[in-house]
């Protein structure tokens, strides 16, 4: 099962891709404003993201259609 | 005598390998099921019989930031040509505008803020092509397996689901380029869907009524690959894990649940062949057909 951790923009540097589902700093998703993407991961958190929040699939989704990461239709 | 065990499309159980010869009869599709360890053995109501041509895995996204990528090429710059797309999905979740598939934003199919409408923009055109209304009731195209055609015959756009129109839209110089842009499937400009997709193909000509009916195949699988050759041929036919050159992300061969390597162009691999971004899996949940 998937585990979801948010993190600030700024800290995508410290992310290695190798630990995570996705596949690089290039595709990752971020919020509207810029400032905070997420990771995805199996199993254990990785060392890079201890006490950071989990979030399940479901609450993944949830906050990702909040206004923080959702826009109008996209051109 | 003995009464198997019933079961539907939608809610087929998981089993793995200690569960070899487990039968079930499908309610839905009035398929007799039986699993051989690795994947489903499926007799048709017709007697026809599903192996040979197995559908037991799909792409699954989980409706964050994932997707299939094919390479940018101008093979799928159709301009104002016909072509042809196909294929099985299950959405389960969407974001508002969540895509489908997508070339940049020169072309698209992705929902229209409801369950029920998708969309199919391209230059020159955003116009909803097909809004799922069987009965005259909007239903919504969640949570279940639908099978999808976009089809471009001349002037005239069609959007099937299930092989039953529910859009048509008259084009003239509307076109469907994207130089230079990545084929992404299951994502629209960041709006991403959850859920499954299998048995993509991709044509550079219109079908014609006769092919809908064959690819349909009323919801059983259908070998696109071998059925349609030389001019005929789609540019791409994806099976989603089902054939025997895809690959995990390990460049093994393919289980349940692994992370998708290369999912092979079967009509020509090592062309257009597709690859996940973000974390797509495989999944026999619920193999659509």
């Amino acid at each position: 099962m998937r585990t979801y951790v948010i993190i600030d923009a700024s800290e995508v540097s410290s992310v290695d891709f190798d630990q995570v589902a996705e596949t690089s700093a290039d595709t990752i998703r971020y919020s509207l404003d810029g400032t905070k993407t997420f990771v995805k991961y199996e199993g254990t958190q990785p060392f890079f993201l201890l006490g950071k929040t989990e979030y399940s699939h479901e609450e993944i989704l949830s906050i990702l259609s909040g206004p923080e990461w959702s826009s109008e239709e996209p051109f | 005598m003995s009464t198997l065990t019933s079961t539907t499309s939608t809610t087929r159980p998981t089993l793995g390998a200690g569960d070899v010869g487990k039968s079930y009869f499908e309610t839905d599709s009035n398929k007799v099921l039986v699993w051989d360890g690795a994947g489903w053995n499926e007799w048709n109501p017709d007697l026809t019989l599903g192996p040979g041509f197995q559908n037991n895995l799909t792409a699954a996204l989980d409706g964050t930031n994932d997707y299939l990528s094919i390479p940018a090429s101008t093979d799928f710059d159709f301009g104002t040509g016909d072509f042809s797309f196909t294929f099985w999905m299950r959405v389960t979740s969407r974001e508002t505008y969540g895509g489908l598939f997508s070339r940049a934003s020169s072309y698209r199919l992705k929902f229209q803020a409801a369950d029920h409408i998708m969309n199919l923009a391209m230059t020159g055109l955003d116009s909803a092509i097909i809004t799922y209304n069987p009965g005259g009731t909007n239903t919504s195209l969640l949570n279940s397996w639908h099978h999808i055609m976009i089809v471009r015959n001349g002037t005239t756009l069609k959007g099937y689901v299930d092989n039953v129109e529910y859009g048509s839209q008259s084009l003239t110089t509307q076109s469907f380029s994207a130089s230079g842009s990545t084929f992404k499937w299951g994502d629209n400009l960041g709006q991403a869907i959850g859920g499954q997709l299998d048995e993509i193909a991709i044509f550079d000509r219109g079908l014609t009524s006769a092919e809908r009916i064959e690819i349909y195949n009323n919801g059983a699988s259908f070998d696109i690959g071998s059925s349609y050759t030389g001019a005929d041929a789609p540019l791409a036919f994806y099976r989603c894990g089902d054939d025997d050159d895809d690959t995990d992300s390990g460049g093994g061969s393919v289980d349940n649940g692994d992370t998708i390597g290369t999912i092979k162009n079967v009509v020509n691999p090592g062309t257009h062949d597709m690859s996940q971004v973000n974390g797509a899996t495989y999944s026999n949940a619920n193999s659509p057909v």
